[in-house]
């Protein structure tokens, strides 16, 4: 499952799509809209999308989460619209025969998307707001 | 005339007012040169982009054909 939404994202739905008997393991990521960011109050975020190239470079990503991990299968659902805190902006589902490779395969998932996939993030706070750009290889956030 | 369609995204599409618009083309222009013309450097600088031409991730020096979609993609924030 690739896809853009722009409600709520299903979070069990995302799960239930890399059910597979083969599986031993199967990892939910939930990227969340965090409150407080440098000490400023967010009270929402607006995430923006290119769909056109975010959802082929997404399907990529899986792609190669197939490859480089034989047997493993990836989805990912990432928000576009107004997101309220506490909700996710992105849910990736990864299913692996053993859990070593499905941890890797998550954070594969969530790293590459914040580096490749052409997707703006503005916080919205009570006095304006701000386009926020992911920190530049940001391997440890 | 050879033109493009140019699709502004996130803060460069707030400062031009469109999301995106119809743009004629510079003989044998390339992607980085469109955005160096349609987006003027400020007191600090241009915004650095990526470039995409027709939906897929393009070296700045690619050459622009008439007809093709171009995107300017500022620093991503997904995730």
């Amino acid at each position: 499952m690739i896809a853009l939404v722009n409600t709520t994202i299903d979070v069990q739905a995302v799960r239930r799509s890399v059910d597979d008997p083969r599986f031993g393991a199967i990892l939910l990521f939930e990227g969340v809209a965090r409150q407080d960011f440098g000490g400023r109050e967010v009270v929402e975020l607006a995430y923006e999308a290119y769909p056109e190239l975010a959802v082929p470079v997404m399907q990529q990503i899986a792609d190669e989460v197939a490859l480089k991990w034989p047997g493993a299968r990836a989805s990912i659902v990432h928000r576009t619209g107004q997101v309220a805190i506490e909700e996710p902006s992105v849910v990736i589902a990864v299913g692996t025969p053993h859990r070593a490779a499905c941890y890797e395969a998550s954070r594969y998932c969530i790293d590459e998307l914040k580096t490749r996939v052409p997707v703006w993030k503005k916080e919205m706070y009570r006095d304006g707001s701000e386009w926020k750009a992911n920190a530049a290889p940001a391997r440890n956030d | 005339m050879a033109s493009v369609t140019v699709r502004w995204f996130a803060v460069l599409r707030e400062r031009r007012g469109l999301s995106e618009e119809r743009v004629e083309l510079e003989e044998d222009e390339s992607i980085e040169a469109l955005y160096h013309r349609l987006v003027p450097a400020g007191p600090h600088g241009r915004l650095p982009v990526g470039f995409a031409r027709n939906h897929t991730h393009c070296a700045a020096h690619t050459l622009l054909a008439h007809n093709d979609e171009v995107a300017f993609l500022p620093p991503l924030g997904g995730g």
